[in-house]
């Protein structure tokens, strides 16, 4: 359809001097949609001289007498030939076949700058505002995943308002985020997911992460930048990645706009774990009302033998195999926007409003989240233009789960081990008492019925936030503009969480409130000039200065033992007995200053040069508060060299090194003594200071370092786009490596020393990978209208941890439970460890002679964590209007921990726990002689219920891991655009499409029972991956889709 | 005018320097100092929690066999020697990082003052000396000469038996500091959770600290047995039991006794976990000890008190669990008791360590047994009653005594399992333990494996080899 004609005739065309008279001429460029073409060259007919047009779109040009025609070429869009008229007007130049910016080869850059993607030296993917309005996400992360080579999306939990991980290119520290920095509109916001898993306001809570907040609505694109080439200008922000967000704004000289999407979704849990349903609860075979789980008789062997049920009735024990399909109920969620937009030659305006409202899949688990926003550019003058944007976002969310375990709210794992003899009707009408009493569902008292869990304890945020930006662009002469844009986000998030009185494990009931207020503002002047030297060089040179302050001020109340025992209240301190109260403020500031030189040679051949120094102020007192790192990165278009030829059609191969400088946390390099609130206890009990109203202080756990550096990232990248036939296949590959020195990280010391850790500067990590994107379009050349596009993103990456601090040899980047960690040992990658199975020298499982079950042995290698390679197909069919999209995420390699499966098989709920309960059962395996030989094992296990227990208990590692590959349908979507011809309305509604939207839909492949493979317990601000404990479950969703355009 | 706007709002990014970087990374929320009250409050309540806590009073409890699991109804697999290498570490990092690091600290500061404050400095080092005094019992030869010394990244382990005299020097350090004229004015008080200050009951307690470790030595090395005499000649150790080194909890969350927190959180607040052992209730009921319904609480549907072996399946309807008298929120933790020294005194006289003889030993045990009997509830007619009841033959004194130290250190299982190790030769302590069912054949436990993570690993001068929780420390025969 669309041919990428390549420029030829600025090559080709014959020189003609003509030294006459020349008038001025002004132009802008723009494409379908009204956007802006940059790069578009501009060569005056029958001449070689010309232009290429800047950021936005525009060019001047000086054009000799006798000459009046233009030809404006521009990779993607074609060649048009247009009058150059007589000056006295602007020329509008419209390609009308672009279709998506994708194939403009425009892209987002750092700083907000657009830039031809044949330009740049480095890899960058954009995701357009199609791939994210269908099949829409909650949480922008989660629309990345499988879209983008090289990056990793992990759900923290299947709650509404979930947290979402998000790696690009492999983890590059060992402790620590490796979050990517988000920027919306040339702002850095905060992603930051405080106090969820890791402690702080709401242990083992979810809370989500920030990120969270945007509304995917309000995206016009979305940039990945993923090596350090691409975020060179952002500096130490940046160091993993940087995902910039141009939100929509409204088109000049445009009609006032309305669209409206809606959608509406329902949502299944996705993974229900297979259950038993032969056996009571109970111990060895004996029916007991102690023990919610599995290990009691068979239903089948008691139907002569009735039994007290747990409210004291006497019954026949009975079977309901439907309890988890009782249990979960149908989630929704509607999302509705709604925006306004347009324009007129002097300013363009947007105005959007989106509200999210879902239900989970649980009882009183909810998420309204609500957005404003507004997007307004003006031109005061030629020359003097400004824009202003601003989000407000109200976010309200109910009954977030506990997660993890030594929590009593712990939802998944009370819920799994409801016995399959109690119905959950019958538990959900009767969890308490007609005088409020629970009723529970054990006789010990340690197991909460879960709908009293659901009703009465809840977790719960509301966040309110603000973000904006404000831009002034003035352009002094048609070669130099000086720009300023100031930002902020401020928001507070505002949690409570209570536990009623008469819950097993908090009998008094406490509550706990967290204020987080979290503000940071942003400014970058920046000065570019540009200048076309002659027809073949073009220079731009930028500098600029970017100063970043940034503030959390966090309160914490927690109260226990209410006075009264209110419902949905009074959660005060005056309402309880002990009050724990705590505040912790932090404010760090950097200042950058930046900049850039690039040249490009004709069209084919681009150099960038860039270089930052920031000074951070949480080095000051280290005397390395001010660093320096420069990037160098250059592309070549070779196929403009090239005789134009049928097969290739377009080929670039980019090259680009890079440092980046980063800095610490604040207040990390003096030593300085804390008061305490707690102290440690083990099964988290509490452990409160003041202790009977003594206070106390204490040496600080990590030994600062006072002459701590900046940590190093040295990266090169090399890649290749390559375009055949046209536009109909597109490949780019790229190959990285970036090694991370000097990294700044908290080894574990001897504690003999009087420390746990030490702040060090050590340790170096390479990733190093690969990233592969193929799509196919085979009838992109024709004018079929039936249309497919297929889209293949493949990324390998490749860690390895060089270097601890030369004596170390591993690093504990995440602690679990029972001996379960994530570690970093030099030599490899991230990995988990734990106790594994016994092994004789010939490999044979050790197995206890006496009781016949498995010996281990504890901290050893188990499995790395990361993929060894991802995988996301995405095809599109579309026909006269019909379009049908699906896309496909396939990871390969890596392990799983789950502790859900532990629990469930090791109470006896999970199906396997059936076989054998009525036989004989010796594991395979050999008897330790204690003599150095080793003989068949013979000795059967004493029962089926020891077995489980062993092989599934938390401290055994190895029965719980599992190989993570999965091949997961992760979005479909069917729409149906009305053609003109039928659509109603017609006069009043300029666009209407129908559609059908689907994610999560189906584990087409997993290793791991019970459970979704993608569950992280650590939370988005850990290191630490690949393990899940009691998540809540993940949910697929389904819905339709309705977008009207007025 | 635009100009001036623009260069305006480039000025902002550059409006700002070192000096207000500086101000700027002074931490609000800790403070560049502290005083020895406040160090010492936060290493006496992390060191006493830990004592009661699940790391070490489940594990030890379970492993020396003082309280039985039940088999799967109980609570824990310290029993079959599956001790976390968390629990040991936790242990560990608590002892070094929360407690000892932070004394050492508070002595500095004490030491710093103007006057210097004796009676501060006294009273850190004998809860250090308690620190460390518990650390290498556990784990045997630990870092002490190099220790909590900013310039040493990899502290060398010193042998046990260097250890036990750095800690017997440190504490004759305390007694100069707690003897000096101005310790009476200077001690922490109100942190002071033990003695609120009183200078002269840290001193008793600094002699029968010496005592215990003496008494701990003296298997290994005999000529301790000369120090151990002089502290009886000297007179100036613990007289009654108002002199115990205890510490005290509360009932409001957080301060509560971390054995009923375990079982307020996962139990309902009931001892749904820890049954009672035979090893401790059969010689009580051969014996008819008036502790018993003190500590025990028979089965929901017993008619007596059935105790239940190490790792054998328990039943809560048949056998005894632990009584919630013990596992109360309040019950005190006692770091050593004057029964205690009594019973070491009885021992020490029995075996000639100290002169007095059979007569000596006699008058202690029954004034041990006393005191005992009363400290866990007991009537003061019972209690008399049953501890004149109890005689001593010399053929059987000392093992006699070993027993009663194990009947009274069941609920402190670190001291039981030191007494227990001291008791005898390997194989021949008392009382005779076997290997539970479950664990790994052959051996029973004499130790805490170093911590992995915390220490070993990360340290270059670490011992390094194969290590099993039955390798015999130093002091122990």
């Amino acid at each position: 359809m669309k041919k990428l004609l390549l420029p030829i005739a600025l090559v080709a065309a014959t020189s003609v001097a003509a030294f006459a008279q020349s008038r001025v001429v002004k132009g802008r460029v723009l494409d379908e949609t009204g956007e802006a073409v940059l790069g578009a060259s501009v060569v005056i007919k029958g001449t070689q001289s010309g232009t290429v047009t800047d950021d936005n779109g525009n060019f001047t040009i000086s054009v000799p007498e006798g000459s009046n025609t233009l030809i404006i070429s521009s990779l993607g869009l074609g060649t048009q030939e247009v009058a150059a008229g007589d000056g006295s007007k602007s020329v509008t130049v419209s390609f009308q076949n672009s279709k998506s910016t994708e194939l403009t080869g425009v892209v987002v850059t750092a700083l907000g700058i657009k830039r031809s993607e044949k330009s740049l030296g480095y890899s960058t993917q954009q995701v357009s505002k199609e791939q994210l309005e269908n099949a829409r996400a909650n949480n922008v992360v989660d629309a990345l995943a499988g879209k983008v080579a090289g990056v990793r999306v992990n759900g923290q939990s299947g709650g509404v308002g979930g947290s979402s991980k998000i790696i690009i290119r492999g983890a590059s520290s060992l402790s620590g985020s490796s979050q990517p920095l988000f920027v919306i509109d040339g702002v850095p916001i905060s992603n930051a997911a405080q106090g969820g898993s890791g402690g702080g306001a709401g242990v083992g809570v979810d809370y989500g992460n920030r990120a969270g907040d945007i509304n995917p609505d309000d995206i016009e694109t979305m940039s990945v930048l993923k090596g350090p080439a691409a975020t060179a200008q952002y500096g130490s922000l940046a160091k993993d990645g940087a995902i910039i967000i141009t939100t929509k704004r409204g088109s000049k000289n445009a009609a006032l706009s309305v669209s409206v999407n809606s959608s509406y979704r329902v949502e299944k849990i996705l993974i229900k774990p297979e259950l038993q349903s032969e056996y009571a609860q109970g111990n060895y075979g004996v029916y007991n009302l102690r023990f919610a789980n599995g290990w009691g008789p068979k239903i089948s062997d008691m139907a002569n033998t009735p039994v007290t049920d747990y409210l004291g009735r006497t019954v026949t024990l009975q079977a309901h195999p439907d309890n988890i399909d009782n249990f979960f109920q149908t989630g929704s969620t509607a999302i509705n926007d709604i925006a306004v937009s347009g324009g007129n030659d002097k300013s363009d305006y947007r105005i959007g409003f989106g509200a999210l409202n879902s239900k989970g899949i649980v009882l009183n688990q909810e998420l309204n989240r609500y957005n404003l926003s507004a997007n307004v550019g003006h031109k005061f003058t030629d020359k003097f233009s400004s824009r202003f944007t601003l989000t407000y976002t109200n976010s309200n969310s109910n009954g977030r789960p506990a997660q993890s375990s030594n929590n009593p709210n712990v939802l998944s794992s009370s819920i799994y081990a409801i016995p399959v003899t109690v119905d959950v009707n019958d538990l959900k009408a009767n969890y308490q008492t007609e005088a409020g009493v629970q009723n529970n569902l054990t006789t010990d008292k340690t197991g909460n019925n879960p709908f009293w869990i659901l009703n009465k304890n809840l977790n719960g945020n509301k966040v309110n936030r603000f973000m904006g930006s404000a831009n002034l662009e003035y352009k002094a002469t048609d070669w130099l503009t000086i720009s300023n844009t100031f930002g902020f986000d401020a928001f507070n998030d505002s949690r409570l969480g209570y536990v009623r009185a008469g819950t097993a494990g908090d009998m008094k009931g406490s509550y706990l409130t967290a204020d987080i207020f979290n503000k940071r503002f942003n400014n970058d002047f920046i000065v570019t000039a540009q200048k076309q030297i002659n027809k073949d060089w073009n220079l731009r040179g930028m500098v600029g200065t970017n100063l970043l302050d940034r503030r959390i001020d966090q309160s914490t109340v927690a109260g226990s033992n209410f006075l009264l025992d209110v419902k949905d209240g009074v959660f005060r301190p005056g309402n309880v007995e002990t009050v724990i109260a705590d505040r912790d403020y932090a404010g760090s500031r950097l200042i950058g200053l930046y900049g850039e030189l690039s040249a490009s040679y004709k069209d084919y051949l681009y150099l960038s040069v860039t270089g930052r120094n920031d000074w951070s102020s949480a080095l000051v007192y280290t005397g390395n508060y001010s660093y320096f790192y420069p990037s160098v990165s250059g592309s070549f278009v070779f196929s403009e060299l090239m005789n134009s030829n049928k097969v290739l059609s377009f080929g670039k191969l980019r090259a680009s090194w890079a440092k980046v400088g980063s800095d610490t946390d604040p207040y990390t390099t003096l030593l300085t003594y804390s008061p305490l609130t707690s102290f440690f206890t083990q099964f988290s009990l509490p452990g409160n200071f003041p202790f009977l109203g003594r206070g106390a202080f204490a040496a600080p756990l990590v030994l600062p370092n006072e002459t701590l550096k900046p940590q190093i990232a040295t990266s090169y990248e090399i890649g290749t786009d390559l375009r055949f036939f046209g536009n109909v296949i597109g490949l780019d590959v790229t190959y990285y490596n970036t090694i991370t020195r000097n990294q700044i990280m908290r080894i574990t010391v001897p504690a003999s020393t009087g420390y746990f850790n030490k702040q060090i500067n050590a340790g170096s990590i390479t990733n190093k990978g690969l990233e592969a994107m193929l799509r196919v379009s085979p009838f992109s050349n024709s004018k079929s209208a039936f249309q497919w596009d297929f889209m293949a993103n493949f990324s390998h990456n490749k860690q390895v941890v060089n270097e601890l601090d030369g004596y170390l040899q591993e690093y504990a980047v995440q602690s679990g439970w029972s001996g379960l960690q994530v570690k970093a040992p030099v030599g490899g990658s991230f990995a988990i460890y734990g106790s594994k199975w016994k092994r004789s020298p010939e490999g044979e499982i050790v197995i206890n002679k006496t009781t016949g079950l498995r010996e281990v042995v504890q901290n050893q290698f188990i499995g790395k964590v990361n993929p060894d390679f991802m995988l996301g197909i995405s095809n599109k069919f579309s026909f006269k209007g019909v379009s049908l999209g699906f896309l496909v995420d396939i990871r390969q390699g890596g392990v799983f921990y789950s502790g859900t499966v532990a629990a469930l098989r090791s109470s006896g709920m999970a199906a396997e726990t059936v076989a054998n309960r009525d036989a004989t059962f010796v594991d395979k395996g050999v008897n330790d002689n204690g003599d150095g030989t080793y003989s068949p094992n013979a000795t059967p296990v004493q029962s089926m219920q020891d077995f489980w227990n062993t092989y599934s208990s938390t401290s055994n590692t190895e029965g719980n891991v599992f190989d993570a590959s999965f091949v997961k349908l992760r979005e479909v979507t069917l729409s149906y655009a009305f053609p003109e011809k039928i659509r109603p309305f017609k006069k009043a509604v300029k666009g209407l499409e129908i559609g059908f939207e689907g994610r999560n839909l189906w584990l087409i492949k997993s290793y791991v029972p019970h459970v979704d493979p993608e569950m992280s317990y650590f939370g988005a601000g850990s290191a630490g991956d690949g393990v899940e404990f009691n998540s809540f479950p993940a949910t697929a969703t389904y819905g339709i889709n309705l977008k009207v355009k007025f | 005018m635009k100009k001036i706007i623009i260069l305006a709002l480039g000025a902002i990014s550059l409006g700002s320097c070192k000096k207000s970087f500086e101000k700027m990374n002074i931490n609000p929320n800790e403070s560049p100092a502290a005083t020895p009250e406040l160090l010492f409050s936060g290493a006496a309540v992390n060191l006493s929690n830990t004592r009661v806590g699940g790391d070490l009073y489940v594990s030890i409890a379970l492993a020396a066999q003082t309280v039985a699991s039940g088999g799967n109804a109980g609570w824990g697999a310290g029993d079959v020697y599956d001790i976390s290498p968390y629990s040991t570490g936790n242990i560990w990092r608590t002892n070094y990082v929360n407690s000892a690091a932070n004394l050492k600290q508070a002595i500095d500061f004490a030491q710093q003052s103007t006057p210097v404050r004796y009676g501060a400095m006294g009273q850190c080092q004998v809860l250090l000396a308690e620190t460390m005094y518990e650390t290498t019992m556990m784990y045997g030869d630990v870092p002490y000469s190099e220790a909590w010394n900013k310039e040493i990244s990899y502290p060398h382990f010193d042998g046990q038996e260097a250890v036990l005299n750095s800690l017997l020097a440190l504490l004759d350090e305390a007694i100069v500091n707690l003897k000096n004229e101005n310790a009476g004015q200077t001690t922490i008080v109100y942190e002071d959770y033990f003695y609120a200050g009183n200078s002269t009951k840290w001193l008793t307690l600094a002699n029968s600290l010496k005592f215990r470790i003496l008494m701990t030595m003296v298997d290994k090395d005999p000529s301790k047995a000369t120090a151990l005499a002089d502290l009886m000649t000297n007179d100036e150790m613990m007289k009654s039991a108002a002199d115990n080194f205890t510490f005290k909890f509360g009932t409001s969350t957080g301060n509560r006794n971390l054995k009923f927190e375990i079982l307020n959180q996962y139990a309902g607040g009931s001892n749904a976990f820890f049954f009672a052992n035979k090893t401790v209730l059969d010689p009580m009921l051969a014996q008819n000890d008036p502790r018993i319904p003190h500590y025990f609480t028979k089965g929901a549907t017993a008619t007596d008190f059935v105790g239940v072996g190490t790792e054998l399946p328990g039943d809560f309807d048949a056998n005894a669990t632990i009584s919630m008298e013990l596992y109360a929120a309040d019950a005190p933790e006692y770091l050593m008791t004057y029964q205690e020294l009594l019973f070491m005194q009885a021992e020490a006289a029995a075996r000639n360590l100290i002169p007095g003889g059979l007569a000596t030993a006699e008058a202690k045990y029954q004034e041990a047994l006393k005191e005992a009997c009363l400290l866990y509830g007991v009537s003061s007619v019972d209690a008399g009653t049953f501890a004149g009841s109890k005689t001593l033959s010399a053929s059987t004194a000392v093992k006699e005594i070993h027993l009663q130290q194990w009947i009274d250190l069941m609920d402190r299982p670190l001291e039981a399992f030191n007494t227990w190790r001291r008791s005898g030769t390997k194989g021949n302590e008392v009382p005779s333990l076997t290997v539970p069912p479950g664990a790994p054949a052959g051996n029973l436990i004499y130790r805490l494996l170093w911590p992995t993570d915390n220490e070993i690993l990360p340290n270059i001068n670490a011992p390094k080899g194969v290590f099993h929780y039955y390798d015999q420390l130093w002091f122990d025969l």
